[in-house]
């Protein structure tokens, strides 16, 4: 389930809360622990209620405004389930929500939701396999139940089941739940082992299972704690402990194959449409240093695209510290020069250089913004700078 | 933990007015606001208490169905909206050196700090304020809450200071109900 509104994946993939214990398992838990299939709960057992208060959040999802339902989009991300549990297909049900933070959870009724800023942040299909299948295992192994068992055991649940059952969207509900709910670290573990196993036997290349990890860690150190958007560091020595694991175990396994799907051009191909609008609501939040950090990362991949650069020159634009003027416009004029960008970076390009005094190259940036969208909604503004230039 | 905090600053803005102490405005009379800036109520509205949240608010129907804000004469060097509680070096503050488009993103990053969501601003234009130069755009956002807000504000740059008034309603019914309002108010600026 998920625990916080940004990294609880991480924070459940690498066990950073939750109650202290020992070290537990790193392979797959048996059999015997897996959900069975089409299971349901007894009617009158304390489950029943579990599942009641999950399909009651379920239907708030359903009719929440953050609700992205994109058809090729959900079919997508429906297929990589599908590849990682076959047999469950038709039983986990999945709601991608229009939120800019990193997250993805399942409730004990089978309810998968994926948050656009984990889509966002995801290089490939592999990565996002591997975050899926790790949450899937918390479902599978009956985490979920034990966990929203003691959530319910809690003061705070009665709270919690208000929300849910309000039919309000997502963010508060999680905020709510995060003070309620944390897998133990065996849990953690055993999920790792079991997301692992489910990931590399559907082909995904055993690699990408950390490496997304890392990137949010070091996004996570950007983020004013005041916010608790990410609040664990690496300094934590299970987090330390478990990324090592991860890794020893991708390098057993990377070279019983050589034919890994990693899954790069597919995963641009379904998220292409949607990616200017998950960065501009991620720029939105003002963490333009994480921000700086998510489109660094991402220009690894795609170090010519216009697009990313244009959205590289918005965050030092809008960041405005010492130096961020300059590379702003190298930015912009970057984007330019490898298309791609959207027509907003003749805009920013002209505000950057109306501020720097530059008239000449401000007015002829102006005019290029509104010849390339001529029906945009802020001409009459862009006008009004022409007018003064 | 941290982030039911974020939670809750979010719904500071719409929960202010649980507590006590509104005080009537009068339709009619013109009020200063602030920054010497006034503007002619137009109906009647409560001023809602906002414990923790730097402006003034308005309200016909309680703050969380309509609230019309007040942010007049932020220096340089401020924040938009001063939240208790959170670390002024974190929230983005207000330059002299901004055009319209860069306060607009500055209120667009603020909301972002509230944890409201699909934060999207439109339609940026200039737009007199009183009797000096402003401008205007539209915004909309869902709350944590997941309600979908819909809003209008109006603002000037005037002797180094920023003065800005928003109105935000859900997009649902109570928007609309207000929006012809929130435009005379608008026109009734006077800034001197």
């Amino acid at each position: 389930m998920i625990v916080r509104p940004a990294l609880w994946v991480l924070c459940a993939a690498l066990a950073l809360c939750g109650t202290e214990q020992a070290a537990g398992p790193d392979k797959p838990a048996s059999a015997e622990d897996t959900l069975p299939l089409n299971y349901t709960p007894p009617p009158d057992s304390d489950e029943a209620g579990l599942w009641m208060t999950s399909g009651q959040l379920e239907r708030s999802f359903q009719t929440s405004p953050l609700l992205v339902r994109d058809p090729a989009l959900n079919a997508y991300v429906k297929r990589v389930v599908c590849k990682l549990v076959p047999e469950r297909c038709d039983s986990i049900r999945i709601y991608i929500l229009d939120v800019p933070y990193f997250n993805a959870a399942m409730s004990p009724n089978g309810t998968m939701q994926v948050w656009t800023g984990l889509l966002l942040r995801a290089h490939n299909e592999a990565q996002l396999a591997f975050i899926l299948g790790h949450e899937t295992s918390h479902y599978l192994l009956r985490h979920t139940v034990s966990l929203w068992r003691r959530a319910r055991d809690t003061s705070g649940f009665a709270a919690f089941f208000t929300i849910a059952t309000a039919g309000v969207g997502a963010l508060a509900t999680f905020a709510m739940m995060d003070s309620l709910m944390a897998y133990s670290r065996d849990e953690e573990r055993e999920a790792d082992a079991r997301g692992l196993e489910l990931a590399t036997a559907a082909g995904y290349e055993p690699e990408q299972n950390a490496f997304l990890w890392r990137e949010l860690l070091a996004e996570e150190k950007t983020i004013p704690k005041h916010e608790g958007i990410f609040e664990f560091t690496n300094n934590h020595p299970d987090t330390q402990e478990r990324m090592a694991t991860m890794t020893k175990r991708a390098g057993e396994l990377e070279p019983t194959h050589n034919d890994w799907v990693v899954g790069t051009d597919d995963y641009r191909k379904a998220t292409a449409a949607f990616r200017e609008r998950w960065l501009e609501e991620d720029l939105g939040l003002g963490h333009y240093d994480a921000s700086l950090l998510l489109i660094n990362n991402l220009l690894l991949d795609e170090p010519n695209s216009g697009e990313l650069k244009y959205f590289q020159g918005e965050i030092y634009r809008r960041r405005n510290a010492e130096g961020d003027a300059q590379k702003a416009m190298d930015a912009y004029h970057v984007a330019i020069a490898d298309g791609g960008a959207p027509a907003a970076v003749y805009r920013g390009l002209g505000l950057s250089e109306m501020k720097a005094g530059d008239k000449a190259s401000a007015r002829q940036a102006f005019v290029q913004y509104l010849a390339a969208a001529p029906t945009a909604d802020d001409r009459a503004m862009i006008e009004y700078y022409l007018s003064h230039l | 933990m941290k982030s039911v905090r974020l939670f809750v600053l979010g719904a500071t803005l719409f929960a202010a007015g649980c507590a006590a102490n509104y005080t009537a405005i009068d339709a009619a009379k013109p009020v200063t606001i602030g920054d010497n800036v006034s503007v002619i109520p137009q109906i009647a509205w409560a001023q809602a208490p906002r414990p923790g949240v730097s402006g003034t608010v308005w309200t016909a129907d309680g703050v969380a169905l309509d609230a019309l804000m007040f942010f007049p004469g932020v220096a340089p060097g401020q924040p938009l909206i001063q939240i208790s509680g959170v670390d002024q070096k974190d929230l983005h503050v207000y330059r002299t050196d901004m055009v319209p488009d860069d306060v607009m993103e500055l209120l667009t990053s603020n909301f972002g700090k509230l944890g409201y969501q699909q934060i999207r601003t439109s339609n940026l234009r200039p737009a007199p304020f009183g009797q000096t130069q402003g401008f205007r755009f539209d915004i909309t956002f869902s709350t944590q809450e997941g309600l979908a807000m819909k809003g209008m504000a109006i603002a000037a740059q005037r002797g180094g200071k920023l003065d800005l008034i928003i109105f935000m309603a859900p997009g649902e019914y109570y928007f609309g109900r207000y929006s012809d309002t929130v435009e005379r108010i608008f026109s009734s600026i006077q800034a001197s």
